[in-house]
């Protein structure tokens, strides 16, 4: 992946979801969330309709990037259901009876 | 609660192979995929495809896909779309959204995931904007909407798939201004390269998307070129009238249902990132789970359709619906396939990874690794490319006839020259003049002395590498002939540019063929003449376009 002038991202946009932007996610690193999971709960990133499908790719490269960590060693955010957005009254539809 | 054999997540080639094979044996299944239509990504793909003839190569993906929904319904497998799975809760019971509007729970005795691939994004200022999306994106929009997503196409990434969505983006009648690949060559297949520079599209090697510009949407695209630590490289931009770009960067397994199932998942970069681990049943780390497909590493679709028909028959198997020697015999078969697929330069990186996956669920060191590498590699001569070959390198390969031979009169010219898995040449042939031995992957040999430049084979070669040379076409002209498959196709007796590999105009030539017959599924051989001394430049004409 080609590397980022650190000055160039200020409005690049990396959670579309959600809106934030490469800064903010930086700013996240810097202060010292550098995992998924931590950027994600400091910053919402991943917390969207798409629940990360498309950033989390590029937060991981970014937390690579300036951790020098490696990528299998920044694991995903843990994936609870629902997996899709889905309305609570349809939710709350059927029970689990034993 | 309803109880099921079998459930297949996901429609695609993988999960269809999955479905028909456990029905074929006597298991009840269930499909279900998340879309209004099955088939996955099969039935955007308008291409024929490679492979052997087991895999129906020469075939149009779509028709695979309808084939395929053919099979699955004879069968009686049960197929139920647009339906998510939500989750797989406590005591394994499953949770499906219908339609958006209605819950359902069931249970399942043993599962297959086959949920595909999510394409990567690739982010740069202005990637937000309208105008840019995925490569996929595109191709459902040209293909399956039947909408142009643009008329000035900028394709970012030239492997397999960016090259194929720019040649359908051309065919569907938009321009492709380039494509640009940050690495020093281009990574997909030559021959689907060939098609794309024949049309005239340059392929921007070394070079990346620097920034999308415009108020609101995409009206300019600049590139630049990056430095051998894919650094950007200052003064090098150039500003391209793109109204769309698209990315095509490669795809990751789409892991999230497998990870919330509770398989384990490892990261393995040749297959698109962190996916989840199976052993050679394609079972997971989560006993009745089994993994298809591009879930299961990124790989193309007919690799998928096997790995799906080989959890299929796992699953039969398991169920007690295949006996044990039958079993091992079947799957002897697939792994055979499979491997036959992952052959050649291409597919080594892929081949090495997949073992990887299984020796990790063994818990096994990966030490036997570097002697399997040394191996493979002794058996591949990986040749990349930055740009189309000169003539002398065609020249040096099996399927490039001699001068003499070419003298003679009409002959088969196959610029094929990178060790790919697809051989329906070989049968298109009626001479026998085309081997392909002893794998699948090696080069295509002419047997220039059995060959009467019939053309048979142009047709067949979905890399349409192949044209047909006739030197004593008359006592001035020769007669070259190449496929063709963009709208409208030229007439018998007009006048148009030829055009040499790398699309540049070399001289006006005239029509003197057109044959669309049926067996060749669309791909038109159009044959032109030309002065003799093009007979090794020109190799196609300028697309004509539909407004002109």
């Amino acid at each position: 992946m080609p590397k980022d002038n650190e000055k160039n991202c200020i409005k690049k946009i990396i959670c579309r979801c959600e809106e934030i932007t490469e800064e903010e996610i930086r700013e996240a690193i810097r202060e010292g969330y550098t995992t998924i999971k931590a950027i994600k709960r400091r910053t919402r990133a991943g917390m969207g309709l798409c629940q990360g499908r498309t950033c989390s790719t590029l937060i991981r490269d970014i937390i690579a990037e300036m951790t020098g960590n490696k990528k299998e060693d920044i694991l995903s955010d843990t994936v609870r259901p629902p997996l899709y957005p889905v309305e609570l009254n349809v939710l709350g539809q059927k029970k689990i009876e034993d | 609660m309803r109880e099921v054999e079998l459930l297949v997540v996901g429609a695609g080639p993988a999960g269809l192979g999955a479905a028909i094979e456990a029905s074929r044996y006597g298991a009840k299944v269930l499909l279900v995929d998340d879309k209004d239509k099955p088939g996955g990504q099969l039935f955007k793909q308008i291409h024929k495809f490679f492979g052997s003839k087991e895999h129906l190569a020469g075939t149009r993906g779509f028709d695979i896909g309808l084939r395929l929904l053919k099979e699955a319904d004879s069968l009686g497998v049960e197929i139920s779309l647009q339906t998510k799975v939500l989750g797989i809760m406590e005591k394994d019971i499953i949770s499906l959204l219908v339609e958006e509007k209605e819950m359902e729970l069931l249970k399942a005795k043993r599962i297959v995931l086959a949920t595909g691939g999510v394409e990567k994004a690739l982010s740069f200022p202005g990637w937000t904007l309208p105008g840019v999306m995925s490569a996929g994106a595109a191709q459902t929009l040209i293909n399956i909407e039947r909408v142009l997503p643009g008329e000035r196409i900028l394709m970012v990434g030239s492997g397999n798939v960016g090259l194929i969505i720019s040649y359908q983006l051309l065919q569907a009648g938009a321009d492709v201004l380039g494509i640009v690949e940050a690495a020093p060559s281009i990574s997909g297949y030559l021959v689907h390269a060939g098609k794309v520079m024949r049309a005239g599209v340059p392929i921007y090697t070394n070079y990346t998307i620097k920034e999308a510009r415009g108020s609101k949407s995409v009206e300019e695209a600049v590139i630049v070129a990056l430095d051998k630590k894919w650094n950007p490289i200052a003064g090098t931009e150039k500003k391209l009238p793109a109204d769309t770009i698209c990315i095509s960067v490669g795809l990751n397994p789409n892991e999230q249902l497998a990870s919330l199932a509770g398989c384990e998942l490892k990261f393995f970069p040749e297959l698109g990132g962190f996916l989840p681990i199976h052993d050679d049943n394609m079972e997971s780390t989560k006993k009745g789970i089994y993994i298809a497909g591009d879930l299961s590493g990124i790989e193309e679709a007919n690799s998928a359709l096997d790995e799906g028909r080989l959890a299929g028959i796992s699953v039969a198997a398991s169920l007690g619906y295949i006996d044990n020697d039958k079993f091992k015999r079947l799957k002897e078969e697939y792994w055979n396939r499979l491997d036959k697929l992952r052959g050649g330069p291409f597919g080594y990186t892929r081949a090495i990874a997949k073992k990887g996956i299984i020796s990790s669920f063994q818990q096994k060191e990966i030490v036997y690794q570097e002697r399997d590498n040394k191996k493979l590699e002794a058996n591949t001569k990986l040749k990349k490319y930055k740009n189309i070959p000169s003539l002398k390198e065609f020249q040096e390969f099996p399927g490039y006839p001699s001068l003499s031979r070419i003298k003679k009169g009409a002959v088969a010219c196959i610029e094929c020259i990178q060790e790919i898995p697809c051989d329906p040449c070989v049968a298109a042939c009626p001479f026998e003049a085309i081997n392909i031995n002893p794998h699948i992957t090696s080069l295509p040999y002419l047997n220039e002395n059995k060959c009467k430049g019939c053309g048979a084979c142009i047709a067949s070669c979905p890399g349409q590498a192949i044209f047909v040379l006739n030197y004593n076409y008359s006592s001035e002209k020769v007669a070259i002939s190449f496929p063709y498959e963009y709208l409208p196709y030229p007439k018998v007796g007009g006048r148009f540019m030829g055009v040499n590999r790398k699309g540049k105009p070399v001289a006006e030539v005239e029509i003197v063929k057109v044959d669309k017959r049926a067996n060749f599924d669309k791909t038109a051989v159009i044959t032109i003449a030309c002065d003799k001394k093009y007979i090794n430049q020109i190799r196609s004409i300028e697309r004509i376009k539909d407004d002109a």
